[in-house]
């Protein structure tokens, strides 16, 4: 799908792999996925573990560009 | 605009009715992921680790490959990569037979690089501890500090302080049906039956997980023996199930086993907590400063509340997690609330005590956080006060006479669990009068099933048992959500409620001309079509039915927010008996008064609230997981060391549905947060004595004795 460049909405890429409990629920709350609930546990959807492919914990604050099993929501943006 | 009528004009809502599924399993004929035998089907089963901490270095699956049956042995884990808690998985194999694979796993050569571990959360804290967590220095998580008034003004005006120490361990599941999935491949179509709390989220985990779309996924959960937060996903043992499928070119089952239940099944995080806190002269709670953690093994998770229910001006918490080398937490039954509660709640009596203020009058003095709550939350007191007989409990606690003394507690509450969106259901009429109710939603032992046919026979005017109900399938493409937060029938009622009417709005527009009546001026009752001006006018739903000729009627429906509400307060009374010769704790008798909203089936909502008191009586005397610090292992991974109550543990069980609205709300897990407290301060008011660690086992009793 073609969509116009520009800044996009989000404040902080998530990776679709990352799971929490927020996520299946209804009313669950979605920023789960951008700042770690202390009441959550997370996992990944590769491993279905709390670690990831490369073996590092797995957490909102873990997940991110720095690690190359990072897989954004959405994909990665097209330069 | 929708809305669940008046309770004189209901004939099923809020009645009591029987399981739809009661027969079936009660006679076996209900098929759960358990029973599902598919032609040609294999066994699957997971090695896993002996260790709690190495870096595998090699696998070597050879030996059970050769083993005739051994259709597929594949590995979990590559070598080079590290193992963090006994029980992680480290290879799998499917075989024709369940014996043959697990004589399978017995041949594959595992070597392991043993690490230092650490699987006491003290010891973890310590410095040079082995680390286990690349993200959180010396095995804690960074601290959450939450904060509110002035807690300094709140210690000057307190005319007493209470400083304790309050620990409540790690609570397994315990689910009676084990984690587990039968999956069966037909070309790049998957299916698979899971013992899941979300269809839906299993399927695009699944499908993401293999790289299809989600069309191309089916999962089914006819019945489900209990989850209680640990079945969102497929987990390693799903995803396996399905590699095995693929590799085998077969359908496989693999069901956990008992200890692999306990060891990766998910848990419940322990809780240790050190709080300051204090009263004024006249009741008012003024202070609470409290720091705590807990382990949920390598995960995280291990949050929990405090201050809790009442109203505290000032205060100050700093929580963290620990890290050890155990398996993850997962969300469970009321994740941080029954630990926060049970040392909410003792902290609640030795302030009042210190006060000489009765711990009832204490708590209605410090109201409830939210008013509304509040309101529910103090007629619960009298209501539940009564049924216990507050006034029997000793003045003195402890001055009971003889070897067994009794004692009454009270405990309390809250929780949120008035659903969301999400949920689509369709209801469908056919010529032969034949009623189906569809939606995505999974009945998870809780009874949605029957409460959903119970919504759509009485908007229709049929029994429960005339209404055919299909859940627990994506095949019909009517999605919804997980159930978990108590949050199934707060999503699922509105939406199955205002399709049934949509459906019978259409079945009446289409009748009306035939029997010469507004369509607004038909009713649906007692299987019969009735005119409202003249009710002896009528045609049975067959005859009104039929009239459809080639016509079905399928309506959807839409989630109103008006039809659920949240914020549920429940209060609990425990009646105890302590053997002070022996130490043993016998519950006599649990009050549990429970803010149901709008209470749709009496029978099973007072069946989850049992159960969910027998769970909080199972946390607040048997629970425990126990680690042995010699080995890294659990010393208890069974149902004969890990006790969870049986026939003689369970007390009378008074459960008051406490209808507080005309709307709905979900009680799942509400009803298992108060019990630990209220038993904990009815065992403190029999002997005197305050045992601050859960669970309260006879050794802790005596000891506390002296």
């Amino acid at each position: 799908m073609q969509s116009e460049k520009g800044p996009s909405l989000l404040t902080k890429p998530i990776c679709q792999n990352l799971c929490t409990k927020a996520l299946y629920t209804p009313g669950g709350n979605l920023k789960n996925l951008v700042e770690t609930n202390p009441f959550s546990n997370y996992w990944c959807n590769c491993t279905m573990t709390v670690v990831g492919p490369d073996d590092r914990f797995v957490s909102p604050e873990n997940c991110n560009r720095s690690r190359d099993c990072f897989d954004p929501i959405g994909g990665t943006p097209i330069a | 605009m929708a809305s669940w009528g008046r309770p004189e004009n209901s004939r099923l809502i809020g009645k009591r009715v029987q399981r739809l599924s009661g027969a079936d399993k009660a006679t076996g004929k209900a098929k759960y992921t358990f029973d599902i035998n598919r032609p040609g089907l294999l066994y699957g089963h997971i090695l896993r680790s002996s260790v709690a901490h190495a870096t595998i270095t090699h696998i070597d699956l050879s030996a059970a490959e050769a083993l005739p049956g051994v259709k597929a042995a594949i590995p979990l884990i590559e070598p080079g990569k590290r193992v963090r808690f006994e029980g992680q998985e480290i290879a799998a194999v499917a075989a024709t037979t369940d014996d043959i694979a697990r004589d399978a796993l017995r041949l594959i050569q595992v070597d392991y690089d043993e690490l230092d571990y650490v699987v006491d959360m003290e010891d973890a804290k310590e410095a040079g501890a082995p680390q286990i967590r690349d993200d959180w220095e010396g095995n804690q998580s960074e601290p959450r500090v939450d904060e509110r008034g002035d807690l300094e003004a709140g210690f000057a005006e307190a005319a007493v302080e209470v400083e304790a120490t309050y620990h409540a361990p790690v609570q397994t599941h315990v689910c009676l049906e084990t984690h587990g999935n039968v999956a069966e491949w037909d070309g790049d179509n998957l299916t698979v039956w899971a013992s899941t709390q979300a269809v839906f989220g299993t399927r695009q985990n699944l499908a993401r997980h293999f790289e299809l779309p989600e069309n191309q996924v089916r999962v089914i959960t006819e019945h489900m023996g209990g989850g209680f937060g640990s079945k969102f996903g497929p987990g390693v043992e799903g995803v396996t199930v399905a590699k095995l499928a693929r590799i085998t070119g077969a359908p496989v089952k693999l069901m956990l086993t008992r200890k692999d239940e306990h060891l990766v099944g998910g848990n419940r995080p322990s809780m240790t907590q050190t709080v300051r806190a204090g009263a004024a002269q006249d009741g008012r709670f003024v202070a609470y400063d409290m720091s705590g953690y807990g382990t949920g093994g390598i995960g995280s998770g291990a949050g929990f509340t405090g201050p809790y229910v009442y109203h505290v001006p000032n205060y100050r918490t700093e929580k963290s997690a620990v890290a050890i080398n155990a398996g993850s937490a997962r969300a469970m039954r009321a994740p941080g609330h029954p630990q926060g509660a049970f040392a909410m709640d003792s902290l609640m009596d030795e302030l009042a005590e210190k006060l000489n203020i009765d711990p009832l009058e204490f708590r209605r003095i410090n109201g409830d956080s939210d008013a509304r709550r509040d309101r529910i939350r103090q007629a619960e007191y009298t209501l539940g006060a009564q049924e216990i007989g507050w006034h029997r409990r000793n003045r003195v606690p402890g001055s009971g006479t003889g070897v067994k003394k009794r004692g009454i507690g009270v405990g309390c509450g809250l929780w949120g669990g008035g659903g969301g969106p999400g949920t689509e259901a369709r209801v469908t009429i056919h010529a032969s009068g034949a009623v189906e109710a569809t939606t995505g939603t999974q009945d998870i032992g809780t009874g949605i099933r029957t409460v959903i046919a119970m919504i759509v026979a009485e908007e229709l005017g049929l029994r429960p048992q005339d209404i055919t109900v299909k859940v627990g399938d994506t095949a019909p493409g009517l999605p919804s959500r997980g159930s978990g937060g108590s949050q199934t029938i707060g999503s699922v009622a509105p939406v199955i409620k205002t399709a049934a009417m949509a459906a019978k709005r259409k079945l009446f527009a289409h009748i009306a001309p035939m029997v010469e009546a507004d369509p607004g001026n038909l009713r649906a009752v007692g299987g019969r079509i009735r005119t409202e001006s003249d009710l002896r006018m009528s045609i049975s739903w067959k005859e009104a039915t039929g009239y459809l000729g080639m016509e079905t009627i399928s309506e959807g429906g839409e989630w109103d927010e008006n039809l659920r509400v949240g914020d549920t307060a429940g209060v609990q009374f425990a009646d105890v008996e302590v053997d002070t010769e022996t130490g043993l704790v016998k519950v006599i008798k649990i009050v549990a008064v429970q803010d149901c909203g709008l209470v749709v089936n009496r029978l099973t909502t007072e069946s989850q609230i049992n159960g969910a008191v027998i769970m909080g009586l199972g946390y607040a005397l048997l629970e425990e997981r126990i680690m042995d610090d010699q080995t890294g292992k659990m010393i208890n991974a069974n149902l004969e060391d890990y006790k969870v109550p049986g026939t003689m543990e369970i007390p009378e069980i008074v459960s008051i549905a406490y209808d507080t609205d005309r709307k709905i709300t979900g009680i799942g897990e509400p009803p298992t947060i108060p019990t630990a407290g209220a038993i904990a301060n009815a065992v403190y008011n029999a002997i005197g004595v305050r045992i601050r660690e859960l669970p309260i086992t006879p050794d802790k009793v005596l000891n506390a004795l002296g």
